[in-house]
């Protein structure tokens, strides 16, 4: 069972990784994200998969209809591939990864456990109810924060509406002048011919 | 074959660095912000598989801290996306190699 949910796992975020378009990569990264939750529901930590399978797609669903709305589309549309210098990173990810199943693989069992109690991580503790408060607040500051960043303000409406009449303005004399170009030379032609 | 610590450890290795491969090399915000939330996961599933396979002196750690790792996890999608929309408003474009241009 482990074996087979990770592989779906690495799959769909190699997938979210590699898709060429954004809608793709939202797509892949939300299987990702419920597959993780359906492997810690396996291993026995019930509650936190529940958690796990439905808060993060819900919120890329939430991302997703925000830009669905009307002038977002293009945003959701071909995402174009690799920066410029990609090998670098990719290099650098490779080796810290190495780096990282080498630590986790072979040295996993000799972390040290201290019997005297929890010294360094005094504000979780282990007490439940109070990570469960910290989590809601920093989700509800989440939501606040991103409804405040993303929404369309009066003046920005006045702002975009100027632009798109300005836009047709300047569509509407270029296709004038065009109009204007073409008569004029089937003018000259014509008074040529003659 | 027993699954241990080793196993979620590796696989949420395994998953960091596909996260950041795409967090590093991807041009689009989008699908920066969606490597940034498989790079999230890695943790989510390190702690909650060492807890669960018995690790750690601390009974339930794991779990509160892979519970704050998703909870910063819904606020980098919900705030990143948020981003994501204000920059495509003022700029028009998701291409993070163009908005570096236009920072520049």
């Amino acid at each position: 069972m482990f074996y087979v949910l990770a592989a779906l796992i690495v799959l769909a975020a190699l997938a979210s990784v590699l898709a060429p378009s954004a809608r793709l990569v939202l797509v892949a990264v939300m299987a990702c994200e419920v597959l993780v939750g359906v492997l810690l529901i396996a291993a026995g930590a019930y509650l936190l998969g529940a958690i796990a399978t439905v808060v993060p797609a819900l919120s890329l669903l939430g991302v997703t209809a925000l830009l669905r709305r009307a002038g977002y589309a293009p945003l959701l549309a071909d995402a174009p591939g690799l920066a410029t210098g990609w090998p670098l990173p990719v290099g650098a990810a490779g080796a810290i990864g190495v780096l990282l199943v080498w630590v986790t693989a072979t040295r996993v069992d000799d972390v040290a456990t201290s019997t005297s109690g929890p010294n360094l991580i005094t504000l979780v503790h282990y007490r439940t109810p109070v990570s469960v408060g910290v989590a809601v607040v920093l989700a509800v500051v989440a939501i606040a924060g991103g409804l405040m960043i993303g929404r369309t303000g009066d003046d920005e409406r006045v702002v975009d509406r100027a632009a798109e009449s300005r836009r047709l303005r300047e569509q509407r004399s270029r296709l004038r002048r065009e109009h204007r170009a073409a008569a004029r030379s089937q003018r000259d032609v014509g008074g040529g011919s003659q | 074959m027993n699954v241990g610590p080793a196993h979620y450890a590796v696989l949420s290795a395994i998953l960091f660095v596909i996260g950041l491969v795409g967090v590093s090399a991807r041009r689009n915000v989008l699908a920066a912000l969606a490597s940034l939330s498989v790079l999230f996961s890695a943790p989510v599933v390190a702690a909650v598989g060492y807890a669960e396979s018995g690790g750690g002196s601390i009974p339930r750690l794991g779990d509160a801290l892979a519970l704050f790792t998703l909870a910063a996890l819904c606020a980098e999608l919900l705030v990143g996306g948020a981003v994501a929309a204000l920059l495509w408003r003022r700029a028009e474009t998701a291409d993070l190699d163009e908005l570096a241009e236009l920072d520049a």
